[in-house]
């Protein structure tokens, strides 16, 4: 039996950030291993430092017993080592041979190049894979599964004896998910070595060799397939229980001030979320969580408008406002803290007091006919710096200068400050230090206290368990639990996360 | 029948610097990077080219560094671009401005000129003529003749369609423009690719400029590009690329600069013939805004 790869003590910080934990991890050669972990948990550093993507703080890798460093790509192509990304590396306008050989385009006479040569070993490869292809035309006519398994022909072509999935099955419905993982066991056959990074339990347990849980950055275990079963890896993905529990007063709620009914959401012809239906009542956190990619994020985006519900309701204080945009539904009392700062809750080019006045501007107070009212802008943004604590020298600084959490609370406090009944908040605790993520959480349970109702998202078992009054689960765009804090336990939440159990 | 031919000469002559110059933005335009500094390009290539075809009474001599001076202002680009991670049309447009100033400081600090350059012992770029075409009188007079750079600059339409379609760099480019991701999965620098192609488009486009002055107008004028690097990125957005495109476009362009030199001026007053290249320039982008924008959202 030998080791493809083995990494010792790989360590991977960006910034204060430790995304890889002195990893010790080993892959035997011609296995299929599948690495589970929840999102944020260090499965792609992990693979993009074997992949020469990313170069490891610290740590040493051997492949097939060899100790290299791997500075880019090219580097790891030349071990024999392959990666299949999660999104497309092809170029939609070139035929499959000139997909797979580029960059290696073989030529006759001086400097032509030869593509028979290349078509005979692509069909050679699809032959192989059970994938009759035509050779003369464009990939962008070929649908996303078969693209999805050209990469693989692709890295098959250019000799890797290692193969690196990053979420295959992400972009593939149930039955390409099954075509999908017998061609990796045909390729285990053929003698090829397989990582597969996934957060689907099943696909491991159907088809890997042995099993890696990641948690935090760190290797959790190692362990042969027929060693371990559902429940451990379940605990060994969520972690233990919280130890620090915040204090938070049991209150009645109000009324249900918002209601979504059988809501659906489509991306192009993708159903990602199925009939969903829930309500969230004045004075309660409504926790929603579940494995990053099972929906959350396009349910979210459904209710503050930024995308379109294919069927269904959503009602906002009696009111149906499925066809509002995104103005209408904030103006009307809604405010949202989005999972991507940098993209979505700031713009990060423009200073800390045009941040703060997004969305405030066309309130009375703000503006005088077309002119806005500077002094009273600048008195506001103070105030918000003051009150939620954003350290910043001066209003006129970018707002893309701030750390992280000075960011996100520059943003909560743009959005709190709205005032408005409804707050939706999306891994407000994503990538900010501790003391932020407290500050955060009192917050977020003030405004519940004073009979606000809250939509939180989050992965984050912790901040699920301490802050909800209520938590949703959902698993591929379904949502397969709603159940109270002080009714389950992680291990039950798991359950519920990894489809494995529902009681709705 | 001679004011044809005469009119269809002057058509391939003003042909040619459009030509070589979008030729050499369509390298860039397929790996992705737009050139918009074709015009300073141009320019300080005509210049120097000019001065050096003078000082060292070497035609030879002025096209290298003609075309040397064009490189430079290439890399300089493509460090501002590639590696400094700044705006390409703002560099683009400020390199076209301080060329204008570069220039137009050389001719008045080391020659005391105000605008033009003109000297006797310039040593042009040599005129081919092909006895071959002698048995035929009219092709003689149409394609015979010609300065150095217009019969190669239209073998060039050749020779890219070969290195975009048929070679392996040709490959690496378009898959740079059309997706960077595969080529950085395949082991290549995308940096590299595009420096290469900042450095032929430089090439091209000083090519371009040296036939301006030591071919088509036997002197240098800080006005003798006018504007014919932007026609130039027009007609290679027009064209996407598409060096086949490129030359029909060209084409069409050239004989435009060559009619407006060319309608009496009893008939409309001469501003309104020499707006026409500008007028088509504005009407093709228009017509390719549509193809632009489907560009710009597959990029995405």
């Amino acid at each position: 039996m030998t080791l493809a790869i083995e990494t010792h003590q790989i360590t991977k910080l960006y910034g204060d950030t430790v995304a890889n934990d002195h990893i010790d991890f080993s892959v035997i050669e011609g296995h299929i291993h599948a690495v589970l972990g929840e999102n944020g948990a260090g499965k792609t550093t992990l693979v993009k430092i074997l992949f020469g993507e990313e170069m490891p703080t610290e740590g040493e890798i051997k492949i097939f017993g060899k100790t290299v460093t791997i500075h880019n790509p090219a580097e790891a192509l030349d071990l024999s080592i392959g990666f299949i990304h999660q999104h497309f590396t092809l170029v939609n306008e070139f035929t499959i041979a000139q997909n797979f050989a580029l960059g290696i385009e073989p030529c006759n006479n001086l400097f032509f190049c030869d593509y028979d040569t290349v078509n005979k070993k692509v069909k050679n490869i699809l032959d192989m894979l059970e994938m009759p292809l035509k050779l003369d035309v464009p990939v962008g006519s070929f649908s996303v599964e078969e693209r999805q398994i050209m990469e693989i022909g692709k890295a098959l072509y250019r000799g890797a004896q290692i193969l690196i999935l990053d979420e295959p099955t992400s972009v593939l419905t149930p039955q390409k998910i099954e075509k999908l993982l017998d061609i990796l066991r045909k390729l285990r056959q053929e003698g090829k070595t397989i990582i597969m990074i996934t957060h689907k339990l099943e696909e491991a347990f159907s088809i890997a060799d042995e099993i890696s849980v990641l948690r935090k950055g760190v290797l959790v275990a190692t362990l042969p397939h027929d060693r371990v079963n559902r429940e451990q890896l379940i605990r060994m993905m969520v972690g233990e229980e919280p130890l620090i529990t915040l204090k938070k007063e049991d209150h009645p709620f109000g009324d249900a001030l918002v209601q979504v009914r059988n809501l659906c959401v489509n991306n192009y012809d993708n159903r990602i979320v199925k009939n969903v239906s829930f309500e969230i009542h004045r004075g309660e956190i409504f926790g929603l969580t579940g494995v990053g990619g099972n929906g959350q994020a396009e349910l979210v985006e459904a209710l503050i408008g930024m995308r379109p519900a294919s069927e269904g309701d959503i009602r906002f204080d009696g009111k149906s406002v499925v066809h509002w945009d995104i103005q209408k539904r904030r103006l009307s009392g809604m405010a949202y803290v989005p999972e991507n700062r940098i993209e979505r809750g700031a713009a990060v080019s423009l200073s800390i007091l045009d941040n703060l006045v997004m969305g405030h501007h066309y309130l009375p107070e703000f503006h005088q006919g077309l002119l806005l009212k500077y002094k009273n802008l600048q008195s506001f943004a103070r105030d918000i710096i003051k009150d939620f604590e954003v350290v910043a020298s001066s209003l006129e600084i970018n707002a893309g200068s701030l750390s992280g959490g000075n960011l996100q609370k520059l943003i909560i406090g743009r959005e709190f400050s709205l005032n408005t009944p409804f707050l939706i908040v999306a891994y407000p605790s994503q990538g900010i230090d501790i003391r932020t993520t407290k500050y955060v959480h009192s917050e977020l349970i003030r405004r519940r206290d004073t009979g606000y109702a809250i939509l939180l998202v989050s992965g984050d078992m912790d901040e699920i368990f301490n802050l909800s009054d209520r938590i949703g689960v959902m698993y591929s765009g379904e949502l397969v639990a709603i159940t109270k804090p002080e009714e389950i336990n992680r291990f039950e939440l798991g359950q519920y996360m990894v489809g494995s159990r529902r009681n709705c | 029948m001679e004011n044809t031919i005469e009119f269809l000469r002057a058509s391939i002559r003003l042909t040619t610097p459009l030509l070589m110059a979008a030729l050499g933005g369509a390298f860039m335009q397929v790996s992705g990077v737009p050139n918009v500094g074709m015009e300073g390009m141009m320019l300080i290539a005509a210049l120097v080219g000019y001065i050096f075809c003078f000082t060292t009474g070497s035609w030879v001599m002025g096209l290298f560094f003609g075309v040397a001076a064009a490189v430079i202002v290439g890399i300089i680009y493509a460090i501002f671009v590639l590696r400094l991670k700044a705006d390409i049309f703002a560099v683009g447009i400020t390199l076209n401005i301080m060329m204008g100033g570069i220039a137009a400081y050389i001719i008045r600090r080391y020659y005391d000129q105000i605008s033009i350059l003109l000297s006797q012992d310039a040593k042009l770029l040599p005129i081919l003529s092909f006895s071959f075409l002698d048995k035929s009188p009219i092709l003689n007079l149409l394609l015979n003749n010609y300065s150095l750079l217009i019969p190669i600059s239209f073998l060039l339409v050749a020779a890219t369609y070969i290195v975009f379609y048929k070679t392996p760099f040709g490959f690496w480019l378009r898959a740079a423009g059309s997706n960077p991701s595969a080529v950085s999965a395949s082991g290549k620098s995308i940096t590299g690719i595009r420096l290469s192609a900042f450095v032929i488009s430089a090439v091209f486009c000083g090519m371009a400029g040296v036939h301006l002055s030591m071919g088509y107008l036997g002197m240098f004028a800080l006005s003798l590009v006018a504007g014919r690097g932007f026609i130039a990125l027009a007609i290679v957005l027009f064209g996407s690329g598409n060096p086949i495109i490129v030359l029909i476009a060209s084409l069409i362009f050239g004989i435009a600069d060559a009619a407006s030199l060319r309608i009496p001026t009893e008939v409309i007053p001469p501003q309104f013939p020499l707006m026409l290249p500008y007028i088509i320039t504005i009407l093709a982008i228009i017509l390719m805004s549509r193809y632009a924008r489907s560009f710009t959202s597959s990029e995405q």
